[in-house]
């Protein structure tokens, strides 16, 4: 139909005259049922009046609905069922005041459903208007949880599924499926293949679309999905053409996985994830990508809390890293230590993670205790006596990132020794006979490898 | 005869409480043992291997243990130290715009100013380190680590003015009453040393200008076990806590040991809890007579940290000689120390007078930072270094070439953190190129408590205490953890 100026005003009077076919078709509903109720039954007119007017103002209704939906202010789609029942609702409005002019000329039967079908429309109608006037969640986005359950509550579609642990993460299923189902699916699936392309299956995915594959391994210039989501959003190419765009962070991580070579089998664990992405995937995913310290990444049932109570009592003080992590920072509290006492906490062996025997007496030959705690990350033996043969016994601790040396006999003897220990992230040398030749061959030999010394050297 | 008397000294709601949680299990044994007693969760229940603190465990593993707060008192000016902004020094005089200052309010000491002269900084920027941070010649050894420190140029505050900013810093309310966060730290993570107390203030002796009260370390509502304990400089670094003339120890330790037993009695008849917080000061006071002298005696450091802190730290009560305390308080375990350093309220006469501050500071902060870090400390301990707000960037009273004064400024200013679980070499934040609002990045002071608390392992959503009737908690409602900056 033609859309005039004038057609959009008068349609603009449809969300003022919904409401009374809602309050004369109830009313005249409601004066019935209570003249039912009584003994005494008598014609009353104004339920035919009530009828009438209900739907005249229905098609009053219709019409100036019909109007307001050609002004193309509403998705067709969402249109559909509310224009079609209105349109009902008038018809059943119109047989329903015809039918009952007469009560006597009526089957209780059929003047009872065309009640009953009156109030359904009525119901179903106003909910689906409400829907499109103030959206589809509007109803329900304050209800109580449970009720909001019920109804499957609302779908938010601002942000992606959450991912819980890097480990089970997909590349292709996890992360860049989640974009194409939120933001392309709607024309792209299984039963809709616009251009050719679907979407919903990884494999005809692959194939892409009419003019072959959408996705360019290592190249996001010469690959169509990136490009058609990219464009100007004025470009009748631009992808999607219609609801929201794609945010920053997803195009991000489109990009990031096109010129990882747009893998749909990997997992997050064989990329390298430079930082950047690692914030983008934080705030995309909520998922820490950041490396993760070994003892954060250990799972033991905690510890047992007597074995915890004898160490207590060996004099070392006992800290469990947190609610949940169990591995033990531990301290030996006094100045004198005994190997008996040492020994003590093989009996933790695998719990202790972080241990400081500084300012002890301890010995070299006792590190072969402290050699068999295979979590252990940190340990500081500062201001003790050990010398280079005691660090022979930590070359096997496979996960020690931090050894704090400084104020030991230590000399150059030990470099070697401390190349061998895998995982080391930081060494502390200052106050010890290390050379700077030895400390700088050190640094040289691992790049992950800091080597700390005093402020004038070591 | 029954001689039951009625316990009139519970209020319904404190035995209600308390029956409810199962205090009365709390034995006396536990009450005279500090970790015993402190090995209590808030459900009365004993941890297993908790420190002490309300939680018994961290929420999560902590990246830092201990944190050295050095603070600032007065509001050093970020735009001569920190914050590089040439458009005013070639503004310099001109007055400021009023579409970069938007109505926004002043304090009354220069609201009445019939102009506002842009103040652009007399003193020389240069970057410094790989990481390019600008500082200004004012802190040359400061300059020397910016490699290793962290500077937040993007901090805002709610307050304008001295005590409530710095009441809103440390207790995360400009009204006074809440817990510091040392208090809260004290409460929830408990001790490292049973010997001290887990936070110890220190305060630079004979500094004045803005009034610094000691409830900025107060412990407000919490058990008066976590408030800070002031050590100062000279005879009696803890006032009161040596023996009286004619006390020796063993009569002491007897006196404390009777006045334990009438204290026990007190407690059932009453059922106060702060007899027992009562009960752990004395014993901590009695623990402390030893710990103390012990710590204060730095006769043990050799020259060449001397030399390092500087002149000034030869010298008990400056700030240099303080931070040397710091480190030794550090290397103890004690998990919150806090330095306070007044005198940075440069309404007039800045040029001199910020000089005069950052030789007082800027050598022994960074010497501070660099003696932890060969010591292998920053591995877990945070070293923070700010005032309360920042400076603005126009001048109070009159611009000549060589003077001028800044007023206050909530709406930006930077602070430095160096240590465990943040990044180093980094910058975050940004103002506009007036230095007068942030653009970038904004930081809380609530979200800087939040990072802080994070950094220990603590959830500060979930760090809390019920008073009058609600939880509280250090950031109240707001405060979100800066993950940027975490390591």
């Amino acid at each position: 139909m033609i859309v005039l100026d004038i057609t959009t005003f008068i349609g603009r009077f449809h969300p003022l005259i919904v409401h009374l076919p809602i309050g004369f078709l109830l009313l005249a509903i409601l004066i019935e049922w209570y003249q039912g109720s009584k003994a005494k039954k008598k014609n009353n007119s104004f339920i035919r009046v009530g009828w009438l007017l209900g739907a005249l103002s229905a098609i009053a209704a219709a019409i100036c609905g019909w109007l307001l939906a050609a002004s193309g202010n509403y998705p067709e789609a969402d249109i559909f069922w509310h224009r079609w029942l209105g349109i009902g609702l008038a018809i059943v409005a119109i047989a329903g005041w015809w039918l009952k002019r007469d009560s006597s000329k009526i089957s209780k039967l059929a003047n009872n459903a065309i009640t009953l079908l009156v109030v359904s429309l009525l119901l179903i109608e106003g909910h689906l208007g409400g829907n499109l006037t103030h959206g589809a969640d509007y109803l329900l986005a304050y209800a109580p949880k449970p009720i909001q359950k019920l109804f499957g509550g609302p779908e938010d579609k601002s942000t992606l599924p959450q991912l819980e642990s890097k480990d089970s993460v997909l590349v292709y299923d996890h992360m860049v499926y989640a974009i194409l189902e939120a933001k392309c699916l709607s024309c792209h699936n299984d039963n809709e293949q616009r251009g050719g392309l679907n979407m919903q299956q990884k494999t005809l995915f692959a194939e892409g679309g009419e003019n072959g594959p959408v996705v360019l391994a290592g190249n996001t210039v010469e690959s169509e999905l990136f490009r058609r989501v990219t464009l100007s959003q004025k470009n009748e190419k631009y992808m999607p053409p219609k609801g929201e765009p794609l945010t920053y962070d997803e195009i991000k991580i489109l990009e990031w996985w096109i010129n990882n070579g747009a893998d749909i089998e990997k997992s997050l664990n064989e990329h390298d994830i430079p930082v950047p992405m690692q914030q983008v995937i934080l705030r995309l995913y909520g998922l820490d990508t950041q490396p993760k310290a070994w003892y954060e990444s250990v799972n033991l049932p905690p510890a047992d809390s007597l074995q915890i109570e004898t160490l207590e009592k060996a004099g070392f003080r006992v800290k469990t890293l947190g609610q949940e992590n169990s591995l033990l920072d531990i301290k030996y509290s006094g100045k004198n230590i005994t190997l008996a006492q040492l020994q003590q906490l093989s009996i933790l062996k695998e719990h202790i993670t972080w241990l400081s025997l500084a300012n002890t007496n301890i010995e070299n030959d006792w590190l072969a205790v402290v050699g068999e705690f295979s979590n252990l990350t940190r340990l500081q033996l500062e201001k003790t006596n050990i010398t280079d043969q005691g660090i022979t016994h930590l070359t096997q601790l496979g996960h020690l990132e931090s050894l704090n040396l400084y104020g030991t006999n230590i000399t150059d003897t030990a470099i070697d020794l401390l190349k061998d220990i895998p995982e080391l992230k930081r060494v502390y040398l200052w106050g010890t006979k290390v050379s700077s030749e030895g400390a700088s061959s050190l640094a040289e030999s691992n790049t992950e490898l800091e080597v700390i010394g005093g402020i004038s050297g070591l | 005869m029954c001689t039951h008397k009625h316990n009139t000294n519970y209020s319904r709601r404190d035995f209600l409480t308390k029956t409810s949680l199962g205090m009365g299990a709390l034995s006396m044994a536990s009450m005279l043992d500090p970790m015993g007693l402190f090995a209590k969760d808030h459900s009365g229940l004993i941890t297993p291997n908790g420190s002490g603190g309300s939680l018994g465990k961290p929420h999560f593993p902590p990246k830092v243990k201990r944190v050295i707060y050095l603070f600032q008192s007065g509001a050093p000016s970020q735009l001569d130290l920190f914050d590089y902004k040439p458009l005013l020094q070639k503004m310099n005089g001109q007055d400021l715009p009023e579409s970069v200052q938007q109505g926004q309010r002043l304090t009354g000491m220069s609201a009445g100013q019939a102009s506002l002269p842009i103040a652009g900084t007399i003193f020389d920027f240069k970057q410094h380190g790989e990481s390019g941070a600008w500082m200004s010649d004012l802190m040359p050894h400061t300059s020397k680590i910016v490699d290793d420190l962290c500077f937040i140029k993007s901090m805002y505050t709610e307050a304008i003015n001295h005590d409530p900013a710095v009441t809103f810093f440390q207790t995360g309310s400009q009204l006074p009453g809440r817990p510091s966060i040392g208090s809260w730290v004290s409460y929830g993570l408990g001790t490292d040393n049973k010997n001290l107390p887990e936070f110890v203030v220190l305060v630079t002796k004979d500094k004045y200008g803005q009034p610094l009260y000691s409830r900025a370390w107060g412990n407000g509502f919490l058990p008066s076990q976590h408030q800070g304990v002031q050590f100062r400089a000279g005879k009696d670094p803890v006032l009161y806590l040596t023996n009286p003339p004619g006390v020796d120890e063993k009569s002491r330790r007897e006196q404390l040991d009777q006045l334990q037993k009438l204290e026990k009695i007190n407690h059932e008849d009453v059922g106060d809890p702060e007899i027992l917080a009562r009960m752990a000061q004395y014993e901590m006071a009695f623990r402390m007579q030893t710990s103390v002298p012990e710590i204060m005696d730095t006769s043990d450091e050799p020259d060449h940290i001397y030399d390092l802190y500087g002149e000034d730290s030869r010298k008990p009560g400056t700030f240099a000689a303080n931070c040397i305390l710091a480190r030794r308080l550090a290397e103890r375990d004690v998990k919150f120390i806090q330095l306070y350093h007044q005198g940075w309220d440069q309404h007039g006469n800045l040029p001199n007078a910020i000089k005069v501050q950052c030789k007082e500071t800027d050598q022994a902060s960074a010497a501070l930072i660099t003696d932890l870090k060969q010591r292998g400390m920053l591995e877990d301990t945070l070293v923070i270094w700010g005032g309360e707000f920042g400076r603005t960037n126009y001048s109070q009273g009159q611009l000549t070439p060589t003077n001028f004064g800044r007023d206050h400024h909530p709406k930006c200013f930077t602070l430095f953190m160096a240590g465990a679980g943040i990044k180093k070499g980094m910058t975050l934040g940004a103002t506009d190129d007036f230095g007068y609002n942030v653009v970038q990045r904004p930081v809380h002071v609530h979200d800087f408590q939040a990072t802080l608390m994070h950094l220990l392992g603590v959830d500060h959503e979930r760090l809390t205490f019920k008073f009058q009737g609600r939880r509280y908690r250090l950031t109240d409602v707001h405060g979100e953890v800066v993950k940027e900056i975490l390591a």
